[in-house]
């Protein structure tokens, strides 16, 4: 049975021919990106498409090369990443504590649920203007906007975490004999933290969501105010540029978030691959 | 806590009078009336027809059940959930996904304040007495079912209890598999000499690995008969079945439940059924 269970062991992890498949997976990616770029150029140099409207994409890269040698585009973007990351570390912390808070008392959260959902389904976009009525043109009704996003993605992700249910779990930890405090550091909280961290990713992404829309509907800097100019000005390459730099902050932050996360989601990962196997 | 606790093989571990579990508002009890007595270095083995609350009368022992007539004592003590001389392994592995082998063994110890240094020397030795020492640092879901359920085993058995409460630990395996680890607690037993009180559905395995039998009643639930099983030590799992005298335990013991079934005019289906179930 040993030698059985311990072939049985290794499964998951090593399908052979892992490495080939991760290179496919570039590959395939590449390909994509490539295409991508293939055709627009191709739709420009063909003029089936105006380069005034679309750009092309050479003179995007140019212009990136170009704006980030400056001190405007950091200014902005300095601005932008300042917004994001103030209102989204105040949105988690507070949409994490309230979150708990419902999730333990029952009565609360049956109270607040219908208040919350409509609180929720509010295109919160619509508050930009009180916002900036607030608290001017400055960062800090951005800020306002970003927290009126993420506090409640992270709100109703940590009741969701906490309240999952775990039947053999809160059994095992019955018949061990565990204290209100043990059952939460041993068993809730770590169940939990899958959830949590999807949140968290998804808070960053609405930050980010928050901040710029913010600038683009009033605002004296950062990225957003600089994609407003261009596009009014009809730079459409600059508009792009500025696009680009945008997708690879925000990217690099989420893969920021995902790394630092990672060891903690491991088992995690390892469930939903073999899910279903057993 | 336990150590002035005795622990000769007549000292009491459970005494349980005239249990009974009424549930309001419903005729019928679930428990009516059970009676037992289990003595330290006990091997008892509750078997009866589906639904008997052979569970629940598990779960009144361990604490996590209340009763509403009769008195039972745990060592003199009324039941107490969490007990620290006491184990108590569950019918599914409930082993935590993001502990490894080792850590979910090492929770065991962890909740009761093992320092971390102990903590990991008796993980490691549970782990090596279940077979699964190469295994130590992997999650649950590289784990074979079986594996699984022998971590669970080693995490009874960590906290080296004087009572280990079963219910229906292999219920989730499949029959070879639970042959195997039949045999396996049957290894782990000669290492121990505290009590075992099991719940099971499977006879072949109460005689394969109990001293004594109690055969509960179709609910509401008090005990029918009691066997000896008188099969030397140590025992084999898959050679016992071959042995004249199991098959005779079975037949009775099986004969038993069978007519707890159709004395209440219950359909051939209904014995199908059962008959389908103690396979």
């Amino acid at each position: 049975m040993t030698t059985q269970a311990r072939g049985q062991s290794k499964r998951s992890l090593s399908t052979p021919g892992r490495g080939t498949a991760q290179l496919a997976v570039w590959l395939i990616r590449l390909a994509v990106v490539g295409a991508f770029i293939g055709l627009w150029q191709l739709a420009v140099s063909e003029k089936w498409v105006e380069p005034l409207f679309v750009g092309t994409p050479g003179a995007v890269l140019r212009e990136f090369v170009k704006q980030f040698s400056t001190d405007t585009v950091t200014i902005h973007l300095g601005t932008t990443v300042y917004e994001t990351l103030v209102g989204f570390v105040i949105a988690v912390v507070s949409g994490f504590v309230a979150g708990v808070i419902l999730s333990r008392i029952a009565l609360l959260r049956m109270a607040m649920t219908p208040l919350i959902t409509a609180a929720n389904s509010l295109p919160r976009i619509a508050l930009a203007p009180l916002f900036a009525i607030w608290f001017g043109l400055g960062p800090e009704a951005k800020i306002a906007l970003v927290v009126s996003f993420v506090f409640f993605v992270m709100l109703t992700t940590t009741v969701a975490a906490f309240t999952q249910p775990n039947a053999d779990s809160d059994l095992l930890s019955a018949t061990l004999g565990t204290s209100a405090w043990q059952h939460v550091v041993f068993f809730q909280l770590p169940a939990a933290i899958p959830t949590l961290f999807a949140g968290l990713e998804l808070s960053l992404i609405y930050s980010y969501l928050g901040a710029v829309s913010g600038e683009i509907l009033a605002g004296q800097s950062g990225l957003g105010v600089l994609l407003t100019i261009y596009a009014n000005a009809f730079e459409i390459d600059k508009f792009l540029a500025v696009l680009l730099l945008l997708v690879i902050v925000s990217t690099l932050s989420v893969q920021l978030i995902r790394l630092l996360t990672a060891p903690l989601t491991r088992w995690h990962r390892m469930e939903s691959a073999t899910a279903g196997d057993s | 806590m336990t150590a002035d606790l005795p622990r000769d093989r007549d000292a009491s571990m459970v005494r349980a009078r005239n249990v009974g579990l009424d549930i309001a508002g419903n005729s019928m009890p679930i428990l009516d009336g059970v009676s037992l007595d289990i003595a330290y270095g006990d091997f008892v083995a509750l078997v009866g027809p589906s639904g008997s609350g052979k569970t629940t009368f598990l779960n009144v022992i361990a604490g996590m059940q209340k009763f509403t007539r009769g008195t039972v004592e745990v060592r003199g003590a009324p039941p107490q959930k969490g007990r620290r001389d006491m184990s108590y392994a569950l019918a599914r592995d409930a082993l935590l996904p993001w502990r490894t082998a080792q850590a979910n063994i090492e929770l065991a110890l962890q909740i009761r304040g093992v320092p971390r240094q102990e903590r990991r020397v008796r993980a490691r030795a549970a782990l090596e007495r279940v077979g699964l020492t190469d295994s130590a640092g992997q999650f649950r879901s590289q784990l074979s079912q079986g594996m699984r359920q022998r971590v669970a085993l080693a995490r009874a058995f960590v906290t080296e209890p004087d009572i280990l409460l079963l219910d229906e630990p292999f219920a989730a395996l499949d029959a070879q598999t639970r042959i195997l680890m039949q045999q396996q607690l049957l290894e782990l037993l000669g290492q121990f000499s505290g009590t075992v009180l099991m719940v099971t559905h499977d006879i072949a395995e109460a005689i394969t690995l109990a001293d004594r039998i109690i055969v509960f009643s179709r609910r509401p639930a008090q005990v029918l008969r009691a066997y000896d099983v008188d099969f030397p030590r140590p025992r084999d799992a898959a050679e016992l079945r071959a042995d004249p005298g199991f098959g005779v335990l079975f037949e009775s013991i099986w004969n038993d439940i069978v007519g707890q079934m159709s004395s209440d005019g219950q359909t051939q289906g209904d014995r199908a059924a059962l008959e389908g179930a103690l396979q």
